[in-house]
């Protein structure tokens, strides 16, 4: 497998397959750890999360067929060969990279501390937090490193759907075996903590100023992660970048 | 390159119309639909909304590609 199989998949993937790696680049430990422990810590300032998962998608059907279409011209494979093609700056390209890296580097770090949480809470204790760690990431790195994209992409179906399932299963369970059902687990909640449901819910400062801004922000940066803009190039056309949106 | 439409903008901007700018408006309790709360509520449609108003973004972007491909007679 040549480099260019490796990071675009030859440029072939079809409608579904962009769509579903799509989707399940943006699934983290975050929607499970993170976005859970929001909505119980802060309440409804969770919401923001709702807010630019819909709107970054708005802005993707601009830029990314536009991003595909120089991948295509140039043969573009990463994100800072955009950059140095569309601005013909090596300059610019190289701390396109070195930002990449450097915002990737927490975020992983996150990602492997919430993998590690996951392990051991799912396995009672049995698997302690820095074996799975170190497990997982041999796993994930040896697999990356012999498939590519392609392989990515297949995981990236997998997570889809076992997510989904949990979701849904975890979404209708809890309040049906605790309250009854979704309705009266919130009539329960707004008994007992009305102010939670509302911004600036359990917080003090996450208020509507701070929704507008961030979901703001959010969505009109979210392509800028290396991850996901390389992603359009693996599209079978343009047209794609924009139909999965 | 080609700049997008001013309609396939517009319809993008309905959704940062309803989610994003309006946010005083729709984040409330009350009225609850199916027992949600009417903030949960109005996201969770909007995540449903969204693509309809970026279908019609598409549907607009895709017929003025056509339409410029014909003025050219599609010769190629």
């Amino acid at each position: 497998m040549d480099l260019e199989q490796w990071t675009t998949g030859g440029r072939g993937f079809g409608l579904v397959f962009v769509w579903l790696l799509m989707a399940g680049e943006v699934y983290t430990t975050f929607t499970f750890l993170g976005a859970s422990g929001w909505a119980y810590s802060r309440g409804a300032p969770v919401l923001y999360i709702l807010g630019y998962g819909a709107l970054a998608n708005v802005v993707a059907f601009f830029i990314l067929p536009c991003v595909w279409e120089a991948g295509r011209k140039h043969k573009l494979q990463t994100q800072a060969d955009f950059f140095r093609t569309r601005y013909d700056s090596p300059q610019l390209a190289a701390l396109v990279a070195l930002v990449g890296v450097v915002c990737l580097v927490p975020y992983l770090q996150i990602q492997l501390t919430g993998l590690g949480l996951i392990a051991e809470v799912a396995s009672f204790g049995m698997i302690s937090r820095t074996p799975a760690i170190v497990i997982g990431f041999a796993l994930v790195a040896g697999f990356v490193l012999v498939s590519g994209v392609r392989g990515i992409a297949w995981v990236s179906v997998t997570k889809d759907f076992l997510l989904l399932f949990a979701a849904v299963f975890v979404g209708i369970a809890i309040p049906r075996i605790y309250f009854g059902g979704i309705g009266p687990m919130f009539a329960a909640l707004i008994q007992a903590k009305p102010n939670h449901l509302v911004m600036p819910g359990s917080t003090t400062n996450l208020g509507h100023t701070w929704f507008l801004s961030t979901v703001l922000m959010v969505s009109l940066g979210f392509y800028m992660w290396p991850h996901y803009f390389a992603a359009a190039f693996t599209a079978r056309n343009g047209n794609i970048c924009a139909a999965t949106r | 390159m080609k700049r997008p439409s001013l309609g396939s903008l517009l319809c993008a901007l309905i959704p940062f119309t309803a989610i994003c700018f309006s946010v005083s408006l729709w984040d409330r309790v009350y009225p609850t639909v199916f027992g949600i709360p009417f903030n949960f509520f109005w996201l969770i449609s909007w995540l449903f909304l969204t693509p309809l108003c970026m279908w019609a973004a598409y549907r607009l972007e895709t017929s003025q590609t056509d339409k410029h491909y014909r003025g050219r007679g599609r010769v190629h």
